[in-house]
């Protein structure tokens, strides 16, 4: 039976909280292996950050940029979030090397896209619209 | 008389005569032709009457004809102008139809014309974007320095 990444992360989360992390992982790892889920991997990472938020009740937030973003911005972000959202947060910064320049604040579904090809492209809709 | 030169015996002969003379001839032709020309005349009498009475039936002929003539003349005349009448509300009715078919088709040309002008622009104004956009892209993935681009998203977060 395929089980999905949502529910290998809350199971991971629950395994690392009681037992042995290295046990936890092997068994993982052995059942990945027995399911011939390792391309869900990813997939299961992800989801691992955003069950560990809901369940401590912080907000995900991941932030895509070109270059690592520094401490100040980091910390400028966070603020910012944190203020708007009342919620302490996650925050993952993810390096995408094609995004020119700007950032891409994803929280949970939504997507705020600050990035200049994202002002290249809502420039490119006002312009068509 | 006789001193006179009368013979009367001669005399009373010639009145016997006469008198034998004038019975036979009162019977033997003045009552025939006195009947004759009595028939005569009633038979021209009686054929005067027919034709009068013929010339009467004539008059009330012609008098009869010319009234059906008028009559024929009025219904044909009647006929006519209600043969005009419809003709014409015909020919108005098909100039109608036709000015409304014009009308119809002028619009739909013009409803035609400015939607194919909507289009162009529009396809003109897509292909303008795209060139700017096209320009944009290349000076955003080629021109920027690593300063601009800390920079911009410096500005990203302040945005945030």
């Amino acid at each position: 039976m395929k089980i999905k990444p949502q529910q290998y992360a809350q199971v991971l989360i629950a395994g690392l909280k009681d037992g042995n992390a290295k046990d936890i992982a092997e068994k993982f790892w052995n059942k990945l292996q027995r399911n011939n889920q390792y391309k869900d991997l990813s997939k299961i990472l992800e989801c691992l950050d955003s069950e560990y938020a809901k369940q401590n009740n912080k907000i995900l937030v991941q932030v895509y940029s070109s270059k690592a973003l520094d401490e100040v911005g980091i910390k400028e972000i966070r603020e910012k979030l944190t203020k708007e959202l009342g919620k302490e947060l996650i925050l993952n910064n993810e390096i995408v090397p094609n995004q020119t320049a700007g950032i891409i604040v994803k929280i949970d579904d939504t997507e705020i896209d600050l990035s200049l090809k994202g002002k290249v492209n809502k420039f490119k809709q006002a312009l068509n619209n | 008389m006789e001193a006179l030169g009368i013979d009367l015996k001669l005399l009373l002969a010639q009145i016997v005569n006469f008198i034998i003379l004038f019975v036979v001839l009162s019977k033997f032709l003045y009552k025939p032709i006195t009947k004759m020309l009595d028939e005569r005349e009633e038979k021209i009498c009686k054929g005067l009457k027919d034709s009068e009475e013929s010339t009467k039936c004539l008059e009330k002929a012609n008098s009869e004809s010319d009234k059906i003539k008028n009559e024929a003349y009025k219904e044909a005349d009647k006929i006519l102008v209600e043969a005009k009448k419809e003709a014409n509300e015909k020919a108005a009715a098909l100039v109608k139809k036709a000015n409304d078919q014009a009308d119809k088709i002028l619009k739909n040309a013009n409803e035609e014309a400015s939607l194919a002008k909507e289009r162009a622009l529009k396809e003109a104004k897509k292909e303008l974007s795209n060139v700017v956009v096209m320009a944009l892209d290349k000076i955003v993935g080629e021109e920027l320095d690593n300063s601009a681009k800390e920079k911009l998203t410096a500005q990203a977060i302040k945005e945030l």
